[in-house]
């Protein structure tokens, strides 16, 4: 970018400013990320005006922070768009149903403002059947459907993507609600249709139509993912592997079958055939017996989800311990201290690791010894969900210590209150290791029995903390202020069952327009406080959830009303219109 | 703000003004609390902590209740706050050992002190108000939109309690806190007694839609030894072992009427036909009944109470009795 030949006056403009967009917007593309292209969007007007007309991928992380004319007037050119819409604790309950987070309007917008849209995707959002009929009617170039905890779709939805969207590339349905309408969807998909890159339907219940689905699989040719359902049995998975060799990602359908040597048979040379396999998931069921038809791909493995296969013992271990290059291993506490040891001794490139809970009180035997021996010997591990009965301040100090390269934290003590089981003390100094040790932490969930210490810890040392989860933690206001007041990076914030009252909230009202969003359910607010915060920061908008059962208008209530949950957002769409009769927007 | 101002005396105004101060925090705050987190406890954080004296934490109140087995003073937490100026180092082992001394002074006070505190903490006053008002204004609470007046009794609380406070009886039992432990609602019913079959309370708030429903159905299939093709029959339909084995004679009937017909017969009489599944229970007839559970494991049919069968059996299956030596029951191997 040089003044290089400038021969002007020291009054002249410079002469960048006469280079025309498009070459700031070939500029823009090299920027990594939407928050460098935001910056630079804002330093004058005429980057504003390059950036926003080359936008072609917008994330609206908050559906109700704009509205949905709004972003389609600012960025024209959007092509792929991936908007989100409850808040995150709405996947454990803790927000009613009819919440909100409807994505007809977003999809209404973009019929109108972005013809050309070839990718959407929506993460716990409401997505009618009328939706995805607008969807394969309003964008001749779609490719991409993503749809992660969303509701409120059946199988007709299904069915006219199927039959709409000629190039459709991808249909990943992730974890949704869908209700089963016995629609044969996937014969909708023409049979001149081969443009299938991705097809994920594991979340569906309901039967599927193996021939069709063979069909299918067979004659789109460069499908690389398949993750099937439930309804798929092991016989009919083998053919489908053998129609689909390239597949780099497998979701395995039901896995559990009496043991048949034939059957055995078939899916291991099934397996053999698949030299690309890099990702397998599903495995709902499995039984061990299957489990060494998998071994030939066992070493191509970099991501292994078998967090549905409620599988244990030798099988599960031997399994695990032949994929040496795995970097993501997802799995139920079923494989136990044992098994997590294997794991540290053979994946030495594990970098996500999430062991989940299963239901057997006191039968798995899976304690912090396993997390302290992954931490020690996987030296790429960033990012850990681990659910366990017991910790020690000593063994987080151990994990903090030997890996200081960890993004994302997240821990759960199953019994909330747990102190350190040895010391009886509280977690405080575990995870306040954590937070010091990991600069690079970026996501943090925190459980067991701590004191506000932890948040002067968090507070002063998580710089580059994003997300914040807690529960059943704190002793007073002060541990919410430490955290408002520091964490400077904080977006997200949710936090259920904490003495936290209205204090540190009203002090640090700044600090929420800063962030995307605060979440507090079961503390100590009230509505007072509540109705002060609206008034003071007229960007946020603060919604309050009653029990459904009681609906009172809101302006009856005094100010020492207590509010069960709060959810608190940066908006500049103004207070939504779309509200249940238990939220109010104060 | 109330405050207990007692104790406050000369000090800058507090954590408890900062609606109308709150630049006056952050300068504090910086001055204060800055200096604090890195060098340890200056004057200031003392004062602070103390004034947190009468003001425990809340939810750990009603966990002492629950976590004696721990054998701890979850209290002494809360209260060791207090504790730390006098050792005047910010490390955190230092807190653990205030959390110790802590102890002995205020496990008397344990359960009194749960509505002091819950009020305490909410109006930040010391315990200049009446048990009473504290009792009415955490069930106002509860009750949500329209306050009753006070002098209510206790009860609201454990109400409270039972919704959403976790109440363990043993260490390994879990709770029925809503929305805990954080998962999603698919992976409640995994490794739990049958997968898609009993209705989990605890996802009636997110996921109270009627797909939920269909995943209830529990028909599960049934095979019987010689005859290829199998059947699917809906345990929810029957209330007893009987009236399931009955039912499995009624569906196989058919079948075993026709093989009887085609092969050879010293036994084909209708009355034969009734001892085949005579005794299917307990193994001493010509047939078993056994099942495949959630674990996929093959068990007998019959052992456990009706209902834990209908919730964990996936399928059935009616064995030749001379098979069962043969059959490893209850392992996850091969048949």
């Amino acid at each position: 970018m040089g003044r290089g030949g400038s021969r002007a006056t020291g009054a002249a403009a410079p002469p960048w400013h006469a280079l025309p967009d498009e070459v700031w917007e070939h500029a823009f593309s090299f920027l990594p990320t939407a928050a460098d292209r935001g910056a630079a969007a804002g330093a004058c007007s005429s980057w504003l005006r390059a950036e926003r007309r080359s936008r072609h991928h917008l994330a609206v992380a908050n559906c109700y922070a704009a509205a949905p004319r709004d972003a389609i007037e600012r960025f024209p050119a959007v092509r792929a768009a991936e908007v989100k819409g409850k808040p995150h604790f709405a996947d454990f309950g803790l927000v009613p149903p009819a919440w909100g987070g409807a994505a007809a309007p977003w999809i209404a917008a973009a019929a109108d403002g972005w013809p050309l849209l070839e990718e959407l995707s929506f993460k716990r959002m409401v997505v009618t059947d009328e939706c995805l009929e607008m969807i394969a009617a309003s964008f001749r170039n779609f490719q991409v459907l993503r749809l992660v905890s969303c509701d409120g779709f059946s199988t007709a939805g299904l069915a006219a993507i199927a039959a709409g969207c000629r190039q459709l590339r991808e249909l990943d349905l992730q974890e949704n609600e869908i209700e089963d309408c016995s629609i044969h969807w996937l014969s909708l998909f023409p049979e001149s249709f081969t443009s299938l890159v991705t097809l994920n339907f594991s979340c569906l219940d309901g039967e599927v139509n193996i021939t069709v689905l063979e069909r299918l699989v067979t004659r789109c040719r460069n499908l690389k993912t398949l993750k099937l359902n439930n309804a798929i049995p092991l016989d009919k998975l083998a053919s489908l592997l053998q129609k689909a060799p390239q597949l780099v990602e497998l979701g395995t359908g039901k896995f559990s079958a009496d043991y048949h040597p034939d059957l055995f048979a078939k899916l291991e040379v099934a397996f053999g055939g698949c030299k690309s396999l890099r990702k397998l998931s599903g495995a709902w069921d499995a039984v061990p017996d299957y489990l060494p038809a998998f071994y030939c791909v066992c070493d191509g493995l970099t991501s292994l989800n078998l967090s549905y296969a409620t599988v244990r013992g030798p099988e599960l271990i031997k399994f695990i311990s032949r994929c040496k290059n795995l970097q993501q291993l997802w799995v139920m506490d079923l494989i136990e201290d044992l098994g997590l040891a294997v794991v540290a001794s053979s994946c030495s490139k594990l970098q996500e690791l999430r062991v989940f809970p299963s239901d057997h009180f006191g039968l798995g035997v899976l304690t912090e010894r396993g997390l302290v021996d992954v931490s020690a010997s996987c030296p790429m591990l960033e990012s850990v969900l681990y659910f366990c009965r017991r910790m020690t301040n000593e063994a987080l100090i151990t994990i903090a210590k030997n890996r200081p390269n960890f993004t994302c934290f997240r821990l759960c003590i199953l019994e909330p209150h747990t102190p350190d089981y040895i010391t009886q003390h509280p977690l405080d100094a575990g995870f306040s290791a954590i937070v010091e040790s990991c600069k690079g932490l970026r996501r943090l969930s925190i459980s067991g029995l701590l004191t506000d210490l932890v948040f002067r810890s968090i507070g002063a040392h998580a710089d580059r903390l994003e997300m914040l989860s807690i529960a059943f933690a704190g002793n007073s206001d002060l541990g919410l202020n430490y955290i408002l007041s520091g964490c400077k990076s904080l977006k997200k914030l949710e936090i259920r069952d904490c003495p936290f009252g209205d204090k540190p909230l009203l002090a640090n009202a700044a600090k929420l327009e800063t962030m995307r969003s605060l979440w507090m359910s079961s503390c100590l607010l009230t509505l007072g406080a509540c109705r002060q915060l609206a008034r003071k920061m007229p960007h946020l908008s603060v919604e309050i959830m009653n029990d459904p059962g009681w609906s009172c208008p809101l302006d009856s209530l005094p100010d020492e009303s207590p509010v069960e949950k709060l959810y608190v957002y940066r908006t500049i769409a103004g207070p939504r219109s779309d509200t249940p009769s238990y939220v109010q927007i104060v | 703000m109330e405050e207990s101002s007692k104790k406050r005396e000369g000090l800058p105004p507090q954590l408890l003004d900062l609606i109308p101060v709150e630049k006056e925090w952050k300068l504090r705050e910086a001055l204060g609390l800055g200096r604090s987190r890195n060098t340890g406890f200056d004057g200031e954080e003392d004062k602070k902590l103390d004034l947190k004296l009468g003001l425990p934490g809340l939810i750990e109140e009603d966990k002492k209740v629950t976590s004696r087995d721990y054998g701890i003073q979850e209290e002494s937490t809360s209260l060791s706050l207090g504790f730390f100026p006098k050792h005047s180092k910010i490390t955190t082992t230092t807190t653990t050992t205030g959390a110790k001394r802590g102890f002995i002074d205020t496990v008397v006070t344990k359960r009194e002190g749960y509505n002091d505190q819950k009020q305490q903490a909410r109006a930040g006053c010391g315990k200049e108000l009446a048990l009473e008002e504290m009792i009415a204004a955490v069930s106002e609470r509860k009750k949500g939109c329209c306050p009753p007046p006070p002098s209510h009794g206790v009860p609201a609380i454990p109400a409270r309690n039972s919704g959403n406070r976790p109440q363990t009886q043993g260490r390994g039992a879990a709770t029925p806190v809503v929305g805990w432990p954080p998962i999603r609602s698919f992976r409640r019913n995994l490794a739990s007694t049958s997968s898609k079959q009993s209705p989990e309370p605890r996802n009636v708030e997110s996921n109270a839609k009627a797909t939920l429903t269909c995943k209830k159905n529990p028909l599960v299939k049934i095979n019987m030894d010689g005859i290829p093709i199998g059947r699917k029959i809906d345990l929810a339909a029957y209330d007893s072992y009987d009236g399931l084995s009955s039912a499995v004679k009624k569906l196989f009937h058919g079948f075993l009427q026709a093989q009887k017909d085609i092969a050879s017969a010293e036994s084909a009489q209708q009355g034969a036909d009734e001892n085949i599944f005579y005794q299917l229970l307990d193994g001493s007839g010509e047939y078993t009944l056994v099942y495949e559970d959630s674990e996929g494991d093959r068990m007998l049919v019959g052992d456990v109470p009706w209902n834990v069968f209908v919730s964990t059996a996936k399928r059935l299956r009616v064995l030749r009795s001379s098979e069962l030596s043969h059959t490893v029951i209850g392992a996850t191997t091969r048949v």
